[in-house]
């Protein structure tokens, strides 16, 4: 089912709500609070365990006020002794919230141990060893090696959160379920600040999950055109350097929607009849309601863009389309929270209007608060770049940026203080 | 020259022995559909075992198995063969691998389409690449080895999301214009929420589509097309970027290519309004049987193309210039591409080669007009378990015929191989050709004197139904001897007359009882001619 879209006056709620960079906090929260639709998603189903992380080296601490929000990581044991992704990069020190999730059709329990560079093994081995010592099957082997791990095992349908900080040495950790027999081939590699060869090189990773079906084997950045869900059947994954990702529309010639994490997971259209959607690695952070620029304050339709491809050059891909009569170059580069809309429009000689939506948090150097989003100026309209920031990460993102020119929240019933200057009519 | 009557002065010998639909019976067989499509044959017995048969077709033909680049989905939607004799194939999850034989590496040159089917190479070096949303240029502008630009050159047609909207093509006209063809969905799913093209408002609605599909699916047609120019085929000119819809009628066209006079032809699947596959020859304009694209016509009106009495949609259509007998000839053939005329391929030159899906089989290809009707013949050509199931794309190296095979998830195979002929032909019927009292049959060698006896000749006589019913019973059967069979003076070709010609049949020649003067067996002993127009 699509995404509930607000199709609703977007100008009419900016006249009367006070915005602006300058957001306090407290802004923010409002913010946050109040819609961020994808978010839902992701909250805790009833039967999830929230487990503390079990490290002496690299303590999490509880959830707090005030304390740094974990990145999500969804992780899932399935049948055929897998990890769901096999792989995934992160950064060194990085908190991360692991969502464990017992998806295994052939309903086997299993955990989540994490382990130093190049121990899966020795790890797996003490598991043999303790199970053929009597212990009980889902005993933890105690062994230097091992990190941090799910409290016991996960049964089948059953999920858990584990907290954890990314060790600050680089390198291949590996994670590994040790319920005995499965870590032969139940493990994956986490790849701390250190590149991800092609999957069909990985040799930190079982052979067999090159079956899986990540689009691109977890290389970024990668494009793949696939079936998505929320758009339409003409659409182009996009996983940028980092982890972020987007949706590209090539019928509407408009980025739908991004999300962060992993990329899209084409298995299910590739071993079947082709019928199926892309499953996303997370719900999209942001969902565009309309093409956001408007020329000569013209609003466009279906039908009046022409998607005429991409290139690679750099090392985002551009996409070059027609909409209405005005020639455009778009491309999508990841921002520190978010996205970078950057466009060029060749022979461009007058305002642009930047239209935004309410899911997001936008902002544009080049742009000047106008009614319904930016203006840029004709001078500047030849090339510019619009930031797209998820609200949760607005917050962090505007106590350490220094401000743009312009920008705009997504519209909050609760005023709040704002030193911009309030919204100028063009 | 030697003549021989036969001792049977009728030329019937048996009376449709299993034909269950005895009222289906009639002059115009192709508008009145017998009540259901059930299969009326079964498999007839291979004359040769399969190790006999792979021991013979080894005394012709080589087949070497190429193996995909590693690490990625080895099912080749698109295979071609550069300018500079490198290959290029296209594969299930995107990948455009080129192999570089003589060393045999793969390099990665494009990746990320969807669906590719069909690739060209164009006179600057850059690849057309049909994928399911798009026909793509593919160029390599830096001189890294890999595609940095994806043009888009035709998107103007429609896609419901539904799976069965594979692309093809492109195929080059002499003229230098392109063809596609768009496949028509299938009532086993539905449409996506969101479509890209107009939506048809004829025939069940839309909302129809996202309710009970199970029960709704029964309205839709086997095969759809709601959004523009499903079951077409469009011709692009790449100077202009101007796409023109070309033809209509088709189901399933995945093969497309160009006979050496620059006629199109388009293979097309058994299934609804097709009785068994076929091969069409195409001409602008032209309707060829599956109703569900008319309505995309130009001053088509309202009607649902369901609606449209059989009796109209049989006098608007241009009938297949070939059958592909079901089960007995191909299951689902695929792409044709013109054998080369070089001593190796001998006298097989200039005619068509086409891939079958379901068995490890390759078939050849004869087509003929008469009175500015098409018609011909296929054969049985290359089959040996070496090939195995799944030939889905051809193209020739030199005298390298490389294939590459295919799934998804109907039977096939994966990988690609090469076929190359080895010593001699073999004996086989090379050609049927229509005479005025029945068919002139050329073979690669002469034949033995003894073939002039009719008894050694036996002609099964049949027809499908046209109707929306899945494939068709072979209809209306006769098993038929020659009155007579003259051999020409070089021996190499019989004429073979026929005590009457019906039009709009099949002409199954069962010729195991032949042999060259040599002595030498047929090693295909099958050919099939549907006869459009008689002489």
């Amino acid at each position: 089912m699509p995404t509930p879209r607000v199709l609703g006056s977007i100008v009419g709620m900016f006249v009367a709500v006070p915005f602006g960079l300058a957001a306090a906090p407290d802004a923010g929260q409002a913010a946050s609070g109040q819609a961020a639709s994808g978010q839902a998603a992701s909250q805790p189903a009833s039967n999830e365990k929230v487990v503390e992380q079990k490290s002496a080296q690299s303590p999490a601490k509880s959830p707090s006020k005030g304390a740094p929000k974990p990145k999500n990581v969804s992780l899932r044991m399935a049948e055929g002794l897998r990890f769901d992704p096999p792989r995934f990069e992160t950064k060194p020190g990085e908190l991360l919230a692991f969502n464990l999730e017992n998806v295994d059709i052939s309903h086997q329990p299993h955990n989540f141990v994490i382990v130093q560079p190049g121990m899966v093994e020795e790890v797996v081995k003490l598991s043999m060893e303790m199970a053929a010592s009597g212990a009980s099957p889902g005993a933890l082997p105690k062994h230097p090696g091992i990190i941090a791990s799910s409290a016991d095992v996960i049964n089948p349908e059953s999920k858990a959160v584990l907290q954890f900080k990314v060790p600050e040495t680089p390198g291949v950790y590996g994670y590994v379920c040790t319920v005995p027999g499965h870590g032969v081939v139940m493990y994956g590699a986490m790849y701390v600040g250190v590149p991800m060869p092609l999957l069909s090189k990985d040799t930190n990773i079982p052979q067999v999950t090159l079956e899986k079906g990540l689009a691109g084997g977890g290389k970024r950045p990668f494009v793949q055109r696939l079936f998505m869900p929320n758009s339409g059947p003409a659409s182009i994954g996009v996983a940028l350097p980092g982890t972020q990702n987007y949706c590209f529309d090539s019928a509407e010639c408009r980025v739908r929607y991004a999300w962060s994490g992993l990329f899209m997971d084409g298995s299910q259209y590739w071993r079947g009849s082709g019928k199926e959607l892309a499953e996303l690695g997370d719900a999209p952070w942001w969902t565009s309601e309309a093409f956001p620029l408007r020329f000569k304050g013209r609003e466009l339709k279906a039908g009046d863009f022409k998607f005429l491809g991409y290139s690679l050059k750099g090392e985002f891909p551009e996409f070059h389309f027609k909409a209405g009569s005005q020639e455009v170059f778009e491309s999508v580069q990841p921002s520190e929270n978010g996205i970078v809309l950057k466009f060029r429009l060749p022979g461009i000689s007058s305002n642009v209007l930047v239209h935004v939506d309410s899911s997001a948090y936008w902002s544009s150097p080049e742009g000047v608060v106008a009614k319904g989003g930016f203006r840029i100026p004709a001078a500047k309209a030849g090339e510019f770049s619009v930031l797209i920031q998820p609200k949760e990460a607005f917050e962090t993102a505007a106590s350490k940026t220094s401000a743009p020119s312009a920008s705009r929240p997504a519209p909050s019933p609760s005023p709040s203080p704002s030193p911009s200057p309030s919204p100028s009519n063009p | 020259m030697q003549i021989r009557f036969s001792l049977y002065s009728a030329a019937v010998l048996t009376l449709a022995p299993i034909a269950l639909h005895a009222e289906a019976v009639s002059a115009a067989p192709a508008a009145k559909a017998p009540a259901t499509a059930a299969t009326s044959t079964t498999p007839e017995k291979p004359f040769y075992s399969a190790s006999e048969r792979d021991a013979q077709m080894g005394r012709f033909y080589k087949v070497t198995q190429v193996k995909a680049p590693a690490g990625i989905d080895s099912q080749v939607g698109a295979l071609s063969v550069l300018k500079d004799g490198r290959i290029v194939a296209a594969f299930h999850r995107g990948d455009v691998g080129i192999l570089n034989p003589e060393k045999e590496q793969w390099s990665i040159f494009a990746e990320g389409l969807h669906e590719p089917l069909g690739i060209l190479e164009e006179a600057d070096g850059s690849l057309l690449v049909m994928q399911r949303p798009e026909l793509t240029r593919l160029r390599d502008t830096t001189g890294s080895g890999k595609a940095d630009s994806y043009e888009s050159v035709l998107n103007d047609f429609g896609m419901t999301g539904n799976y069965h909207e594979f692309a093809f093509g492109p195929v080059r006209a002499p003229s230098g214009k392109l063809y596609v063809g768009l496949n028509l969905a299938s009532s086993g799913d539905t449409v996506h929420e969101e479509v890209r093209g107009k939506w048809l408002p004829i025939g069940l609605d839309r909302k129809e589509f996202y309710g009970d599909w199970k029960k709704a699916s029964k309205e839709a047609g086997r095969m759809y097309s709601r959004v523009p120019w499903r079951g077409w085929i469009l011709e692009l000119d790449p100077l202009t970027g101007k796409s023109t819809p070309f033809a209509s009628g088709f189901r399933s066209p995945d093969g497309l290519g160009f006979d050496a006079e620059g006629h199109l032809v388009v293979s097309d699947n058994q299934g609804d309004w097709r009785g068994s596959s076929e091969l069409h020859v195409v001409k602008k304009g032209g309707f060829y049987g599956h109703p569900a694209s008319l309505p995309w016509r130009e001053n088509w009106g309202k009607v649902a193309p369901l609606d449209v009495p059989i009796e109209t949609l049989d006098k608007l259509r241009t009938p297949a210039a070939v059958w592909f007998p079901h089960l007995s000839y191909a299951n689902s053939p695929t792409q044709m591409v013109l054998i080369p005329k070089t001593p190796a391929w001998g006298p097989y030159g200039g005619q068509f080669v086409i891939g079958e899906m379901n068995v490890p089989k390759l078939l050849r290809v004869t087509l003929e007009e008469v009175d500015g009707v098409w018609q011909g013949a296929c054969y049985p050509f290359v089959e040996t378990s070496q090939l195995q199931a799944g030939l889905h794309r051809l193209a020739f190296r030199g005298d390298q015929l490389w294939f590459g095979r295919t799934h998804l998830t109907w039977a096939g195979g994966e990988n690609l191989g090469v076929v190359e002929p080895v010593g001699p032909a073999p004996m086989d019927a090379l050609a049927i050709n229509l005479t005025k009292t029945g068919f002139k049959v050329r073979f690669t060698r002469p034949l033995d004197s003894s073939s002039v006896d009719p008894t050694l000749w036996k002609i099964r006589r049949y027809t499908y139904a046209y109707h929306k019913e899945y494939g068709s019973p072979e209809l209306e059967q006769e098993i038929l001897a020659p009155t007579a069979v003259v051999l020409s003076e070089d021996g190499f070709t019989a004429d073979v007359t026929l005590a009457e010609l019906h039009e709009n049949f099949v002409y199954d020649f069962y010729l195991e009882k032949l042999r060259a003067a040599d002595g030498e067996k047929l090693l295909n002993v099958r050919a099939a001619y549907t006869l459009r127009r008689k002489r």
